[in-house]
């Protein structure tokens, strides 16, 4: 039987310790659920587990073991057959541009012949229900799409142990339900399973095992104390949606396509100004191309109006300070090296350096759990820190309008908490307009104005929001 | 013709031309060149930038040896004909072989029939779908930037240290990838699709080049 064992394990990275005194079994028929807050060091854990430690940095003291044999000093060709992993960067993972190549790229690493081949990519992509997207380019996929070929990678590659590392912060809700009960009958077929998820919603009556990373030690929890993990508001799904006078933004037979997919088609919309604004939908149907589009990032036709303006009679540059995004992948929003330069940075061409002194920003960096790792590069960060700290830049510069793209994804509860406290506050006290995409919606509706619901009919103001 | 193959051809026609003078299988391989050209339906916009590309080393090749060549007139009107034609046979033959190659499929082939190194393969394949990804950075980078309340400009050093640390970091994560996707250097590899060479390429190519060599040797073609 197949064992992935770490046996007091402490990982290092630059002479910092990250993990110590680690000691975690995976066999086949477990589903374990690892929690713990942004930072902790779940990626760092997965990543050794999965091998690529210390090829890819990372000082281990142990060596991890595959069925009594270093998993490191494992040939990767058949490392893949026992142990596969999917990254938290959905758009960083794939070494070809076609999701068949792709998928056939990592079965031709396992020597199978065509038949082979096209037998296991027909199953797994089938398996996922993203058959529809086999000839797709990958560029062009959201990142909820991405993550689901990532799985059916790993399916098709037939790994017995999956590692998934915050698989689903960039899935819809129906999807994440659907991969859940995926996964769980991946388990009941023998697969062993660790995930990584801030979310815990869905997971209790699915999962054997339950870990929590909690100052760089690991503690199997006991089944009888699981329920306070599991606890959801769900009483918090109602938005008013009250009519308003003004508008942030006005679409007028406004048309969107993002490649050969049309995302909007002559659609006419009126989004609150100074309110904030949910946007919810299924992956891949253009929610984040939305925003770009308002960011005028994207091409669009038709007329769209900024405060009563046309968008393409702005100048850009100008338009840039009034309009803000905080884009999906957090890294793409940094200038500088250390998280304080970046901070520093954002002070300095703030458009409300008055509001946001230096004791609120330090209460905020608290507030967020930022605290400690000033001198830290931005590229070391944590997902979730990244998230954090890309969400206060762009907070501390307070443009006019703020568009978020999925800003919570990643982040534990108490973080998303936080993070919308901050977000409602500045919203107030400054009158900005937020308009923001997320899959991650408990807890979070009390901060909410209004709920827009975008799906295959396009854009509709909408009171109840699934979750 | 298998990818390989055809640029083997290229390669060996290259090569020979390159030591040889005439005026007339230049020209001779350029017509083929745009016959192939045509053949494929590369547009018009093609035709005008292979013609603005080769302009100047023609004209440059062919005042520098008309004008300060040795020899007599005559000689020397060869020559700098030769050497104008040459530049032409290359551009247009490089543009036939590119309008009729697939970059997957050659490598590919070439990983299969000489044997080339997968790293190298697969190398190439993920440098060359880096290139969009660095241009949208870039443009991303400049959008923060003006959110920011920075101008960077295309000259900006913070512009592409950025670009390059971010270039760093994917190629980084993708490496890894490759390895947690069975990717071993060195270990064999099964091939979904074959890319065999063909024996009408080996004709073509067999042909071709005894043509070649009989209007150069044999008929001693202008």
């Amino acid at each position: 039987m197949t064992e992935l064992k770490a046996n007091h394990l402490d990982i290092k990275f630059d002479d910092e310790i990250i993990l110590e005194d680690i000691s975690l079994e995976i066999r086949p028929e477990q589903f374990i659920l690892l929690v713990g807050s942004s930072g902790c060091g779940k990626s760092t854990l997965m990543t050794a587990l999965a091998g690529l430690y210390p090829k890819y940095g990372g000082e281990l003291s142990q060596e991890v073991s595959l069925n009594h044999q270093s998993i490191a000093q494992i040939k990767a060709n058949h490392r893949a057959k026992k142990v596969a992993m999917l990254f938290q960067h959905p758009d960083q993972q794939f070494a070809m541009d076609r999701v068949e190549d792709e998928l056939i790229f990592s079965l031709e690493n396992l020597s199978l012949t065509t038949e082979e081949i096209d037998k296991r990519i027909n199953s797994a992509l089938s398996e996922v229900g993203i058959e529809s997207l086999r000839h797709r380019e990958l560029s062009y996929l959201s990142g909820g799409e991405l993550q689901k070929v990532a799985l059916a990678e790993t399916l098709a590659m037939g790994a017995e142990i999956i590692l998934l590392d915050e698989p689903f912060a960039a899935v819809d809700p129906e999807h994440r339900h659907e991969l859940q009960v995926l996964l769980k009958k991946l388990v009941d077929q023998g697969h062993g399973i660790l995930v990584s998820d801030h979310d815990t919603s869905g997971y209790e009556n699915l999962i054997t095992d339950l870990y929590r990373i909690e100052n760089r030690h690991i503690a199997c929890i006991d089944s009888t104390a699981w329920s306070p993990f599991f606890k959801q508001d769900v009483n918090d799904s109602i938005v008013t949606n009250d009519e308003f006078n003004e508008s942030v933004f006005s679409m007028a037979h406004v048309t969107v396509n993002n490649g050969k997919q049309s995302i909007l088609k002559n659609s006419s919309f009126e989004w609150a100004k100074d309110k904030i604004t949910l946007i919810t939908g299924p992956n891949g149907i253009g929610k984040s191309s939305l925003l770009l589009t308002f960011a005028r990032l994207h091409d669009y036709e038709g007329s769209l109006l900024y405060q009563r303006k046309l968008l393409d009679k702005l100048r850009k540059k100008i338009y840039a300070r009034k309009v803000g995004l905080v884009f999906q992948n957090a890294a793409d929003q940094f200038l500088n090296i250390t998280v304080s330069e970046e901070v520093e940075q954002a002070r300095a061409h703030s458009h409300h350096a008055d509001y946001w002194t230096n004791e609120k920003v330090d209460r905020c960096i608290q507030k967020l759990n930022l605290i400690g790792i000033e001198k830290h590069s931005v590229y070391e960060l944590s997902g979730g820190q990244q998230k954090k700290l890309q969400i206060l830049i762009m907070l501390i510069i307070a443009p006019d309008t703020l568009l978020l793209d999925e800003p919570l994804s990643g982040l534990d509860t108490n973080s998303i908490q936080h993070v919308m406290k901050i977000i409602k506050q500045s919203s107030n006290d400054l009158e900005q307009s937020i308009i923001m995409i997320s899959h991650q919606t408990h807890g979070i509706i009390q901060y909410i104005d209004y709920h827009v619901r975008f799906d295959q009919n396009g854009l509709k103001y909408e009171s109840v929001v699934n979750s | 013709m298998n990818e390989t193959q055809k640029l083997l051809l290229v390669l060996l026609i290259s090569i020979e031309i390159a030591f040889t003078k005439s005026v007339y299988l230049n020209l001779f391989l350029i017509v083929v060149s745009i016959l192939i050209l045509i053949v494929t339906k590369s547009h018009l916009k093609t035709f005008a930038r292979l013609l603005i590309v080769s302009i100047l080393p023609a004209v440059g090749s062919f005042t520098s040896f008309y004008f300060f060549g040795t020899g007599d007139e005559s000689q020397r009107l060869h020559f700098a004909l030769v050497m104008t034609t040459r530049v032409g046979a290359y551009v247009f033959m490089g543009a036939a072989f590119m309008s009729t190659m697939v970059l997957y499929e050659l490598l590919r082939s070439l990983e299969q029939n000489v044997k080339m190194s997968a790293t190298f393969v697969y190398g190439i394949l993920g440098a060359l779908s880096f290139i969009p990804k660095i241009i949208n950075s870039v443009k991303t980078i400049r959008a923060v930037g003006l959110m920011r309340g920075e101008v960077l400009s295309f000259w900006s050093p913070k512009l592409y240290f950025k670009a390059i640390s971010q270039a760093l970091i994917w190629s980084n994560n993708l490496a890894m990838a490759m390895t947690s996707h069975g990717f071993e250097e060195g270990e064999s590899r099964s091939y979904h699709r074959l890319f065999p060479t063909k024996v009408s390429g080996w004709l073509i190519i067999g042909v071709g080049m005894l043509l070649i060599q009989y209007c150069l040797f044999v008929i001693k073609l202008w």
